[in-house]
């Protein structure tokens, strides 16, 4: 049985899908965890919507009495980073997915069973 | 490679013909030790960077928090009600004055005062500082990943190439 010889080319190519590989499953990992973040900040919006009286909210280390207001404003600005965070990430992860797919194609393409490239 | 970045210099090799460089080596199983300890030391490397990068993920939230800490004492016009962790787990109610001031932990058991201002734009430089640590730590680490592959690649090729030879009888005795 004869395999295909590895070329300098083919090891980038072997090189780069690791890496992305590797890169894909950190964004993912921490997509879910900004996802959780943002379920929390949410839900804790709807409370803060409903409390009259002030708001203990975690500034740094410790917790300050907020007016409602104040914690509001904070509370958005908390959402909207994180929801710009969260689609930074997607992207990151759907960039990495397609480049990942086009590699499997070339070396599958090459090696077939010789090589394995599962994630 | 990058003369830029000081990368220390262990390019692991890519063997581009198997066959002729196994010609000018004494056995496959000295090319495996030899190619198995490389990526042991890759391994060891690996996890340093790993550690260091761990090590700059935690710092860098709790930079982003204190910053954000000072930021809200900069903006306070009045008397603000807290409660602070005294010990752990044992948590106490505070009022605090409006201040000019504020003090940072420098490390060391080391304190010093700072204005609002100053205290910002220390710890913006030392979450930028932060930040640029992690990305560098990255690149190593992606940088260690190549190696560690192009090493494993190695061996397998060294390998295959070593069973395929004693399977057509190359070396070793062929039996009668």
């Amino acid at each position: 049985m004869s395999e295909p010889n590895v070329t300098w080319e083919d090891q980038d190519m072997i090189n780069e899908f690791g890496r992305l590989n590797n890169k894909m499953h950190e964004l993912t990992a921490e997509l879910t965890e900004k996802q959780t973040q943002l379920d929390d900040t949410q839900e804790a919006e709807s409370e803060v919507m409903l409390a009259d009286e002030d708001v203990r909210f975690i500034i740094g280390e410790a917790f300050f009495f907020l007016g409602s207001d104040a914690a509001q404003e904070y509370i958005t600005e908390k959402t909207e980073s994180l929801e710009k965070e969260i689609e930074k990430l997607r992207e990151g992860v759907a960039d990495c997915k397609k480049r990942l797919a086009e590699l499997k194609v070339k070396l599958y393409g090459k090696f077939g069973n010789a090589i394995n490239l599962e994630e | 490679m990058d003369s830029a970045t000081q990368r220390p210099n262990l390019n692991s090799f890519f063997i581009e013909d198997v066959a002729q460089y196994m010609s000018t080596q004494e056995s496959t199983e000295a090319v495996l030790e030899q190619l198995n300890n490389e990526y042991r030391k890759f391994k060891y490397l690996e996890g340093r960077l790993v550690d260091q990068r761990e090590n700059l993920k935690e710092k860098i939230p709790d930079i982003e928090r204190t910053l954000n800490a000072v930021k809200h004492l900069q903006k306070q016009a009045e008397t603000q009600k807290t409660n602070f962790e005294l010990t752990n787990g044992l948590w106490i109610e505070a009022e605090i004055p409006k201040a000019e001031h504020v003090f940072l932990w420098l490390g060391a058991n080391v304190m010093v005062e700072y204005s609002h201002e100053e205290a910002v734009t220390l710890l913006s430089n030392n979450l930028e500082q932060g930040i640029k640590s992690l990305e560098k730590a990255e690149d190593d680490l992606a940088y260690m990943k190549d190696q560690i592959t192009v090493t494993e690649v190695n061996i397998a090729r060294v390998y295959n190439w070593g069973v395929k030879q004693r399977r057509t009888g190359g070396a070793p005795k062929v039996e009668q």
